[in-house]
């Protein structure tokens, strides 16, 4: 079973990848959507008229990018949904081997977490299709953690370390992880909202130039609050749920681990993001910078902190 | 290399703590208040009543949303009154402008 789990996660990434073709395919070679034309003609005028430009209206596009290279990004759409179910037979296989929950260890624990944010990818390209040119960018970011996890993280399925072993290990950490896949993708729209923010405003530097065939920064913008808002209050359960389990488990809720001390800066940084989307003098640009450095301190707290800060929670094994 | 023996030894710590519960309802409110305020909707709705000639009222109405607009929710918001102040039988001029 130990086995199959790895050779399963060798054809999520293939999968993935083929996604990810199409999908680049579609981005390099299909036609701008409505929304990117319009603001090309606006600017066009501008340039050519010497008359203050119009503000130029974005109209949300709802229908999904039409024209000959749409075929492809459809397949990489359905190339996703196999990779995602080759992702879920990786961790089945996984917790069948170790007969237990699949996210014991760093290895399972990042399989768990990518496969949270590619299942909100798929969740949220079925209520918004125009965000299928974002696909290329989510299946990368799979990619390289999925590769990163099978290269360096991966360790064979063993059973748990006693301290783990509690009925706590499914709601705190399974928390964590659904937290933690949220606000990693979440990352994805803020990222893009800020270069296709900067594509509207003129700027053709490099970039900038990706934003020219990206949905309109507007919609980008709303989408990266709407993740945020609903990941932020499962990373606040996470935190509760893990100072519980510590209590009962180490004496303490709280005693300034590691990886507690980098929650709570990850948790005050999202706050703060939230708290700046919230508050109209602040620009939406400036907030989102907020996002994107909050996501700095999750990588952080996943990868750096198991590598390099000894503490209580250092069950990654890896050697 | 020599083995000298072991010894044996023990941590013991004890510790009480009475502001658990106080942390734990306060976390516990922490978390409905979040969810309070992330999901809902906030938007603020003005209202000025001011004597017209012949002994009338006008009433002006004013709205403002967070985020997004609302409106058509203002416009029902304002034909409501105008219904109800018809019912009362003094009708009056309801004049408002949704953000």
């Amino acid at each position: 079973m130990a086995a199959l789990s790895d050779s399963l996660l060798a054809w999520t990434i293939f999968a993935y990848l083929a996604a990810m073709v199409c999908y680049l395919i579609e981005y390099a070679f299909g036609p701008r959507g409505a929304v990117a034309r319009t603001a090309a003609r606006e600017l066009v005028t501008a340039v050519g008229e010497a008359l203050p430009a119009q503000p130029v209206v974005i109209e949300e596009a709802t229908a999904p990018p039409a024209g000959r290279t749409a075929a492809l990004g459809r397949l990489g759409v359905a190339l996703t949904v196999v990779g995602l179910a080759l992702h879920a037979g990786v961790m089945v296989t996984r917790g069948l081997a170790a007969g237990r929950v699949p996210w014991g260890n760093m290895y399972e624990f990042v399989i768990a977490v990518s496969f949270v944010g590619a299942v909100a990818w798929l969740v949220l390209l079925a209520g918004r299709p125009t965000l299928r040119l974002i696909g290329l960018f989510v299946t990368l970011a799979l990619i390289l953690i999925l590769g990163f996890a099978g290269v360096i993280l991966h360790t064979d399925a063993a059973p748990l370390v006693p301290a783990l072993d509690s009925y706590w290990l499914k709601i705190h950490v399974t928390a964590a992880a659904t937290a933690s896949g949220l606000l990693l993708i979440a990352f994805v729209p803020a990222a893009l909202f800020l270069v296709r923010n900067g594509y509207e405003a003129g700027k053709r530097t490099f970039p900038y130039t990706i934003g020219e065939k990206l949905p309109a920064a507007d919609l980008l913008e709303r989408l990266t609050f709407r993740v945020h808002a609903f990941a932020f209050p499962i990373w606040t359960f996470a935190i509760i749920c893990g100072a519980i389990w510590a209590e009962s488990a180490w004496g303490r809720y709280w005693g300034w681990d590691p990886k507690e001390v980098w929650s709570f800066i990850s948790w005050v940084a999202y706050a703060a993001y939230l708290h700046a989307r919230a508050t109209p003098s602040v620009k939406r640009t400036t907030a989102t910078w907020f996002a994107v450095a909050a996501w700095g301190t999750m990588l952080v707290n996943l990868y750096v902190i198991n590598f390099v800060a000894v503490g209580l929670h250092s069950y990654a094994g890896v050697k | 290399v020599q083995f000298v023996g072991t010894k044996q030894w023990i941590t013991v710590s004890v510790r009480h703590d009475p502001g658990e519960r106080i942390v734990l309802f306060g976390a516990g409110a922490l978390l409905i208040g979040l969810m309070v305020s992330l999901t809902g909707r906030r938007r603020r709705v003005w209202a000025r009543v001011s004597p017209t000639d012949g002994g009338r009222s006008l009433i002006s109405l004013g709205g403002l949303a967070r985020s997004g607009s609302f409106a058509d929710e203002f416009d029902r918001l304002a034909g409501l009154v105008g219904a109800a102040d018809e019912k009362a039988g003094r009708p009056m001029a309801v004049a408002g402008k949704g953000s």
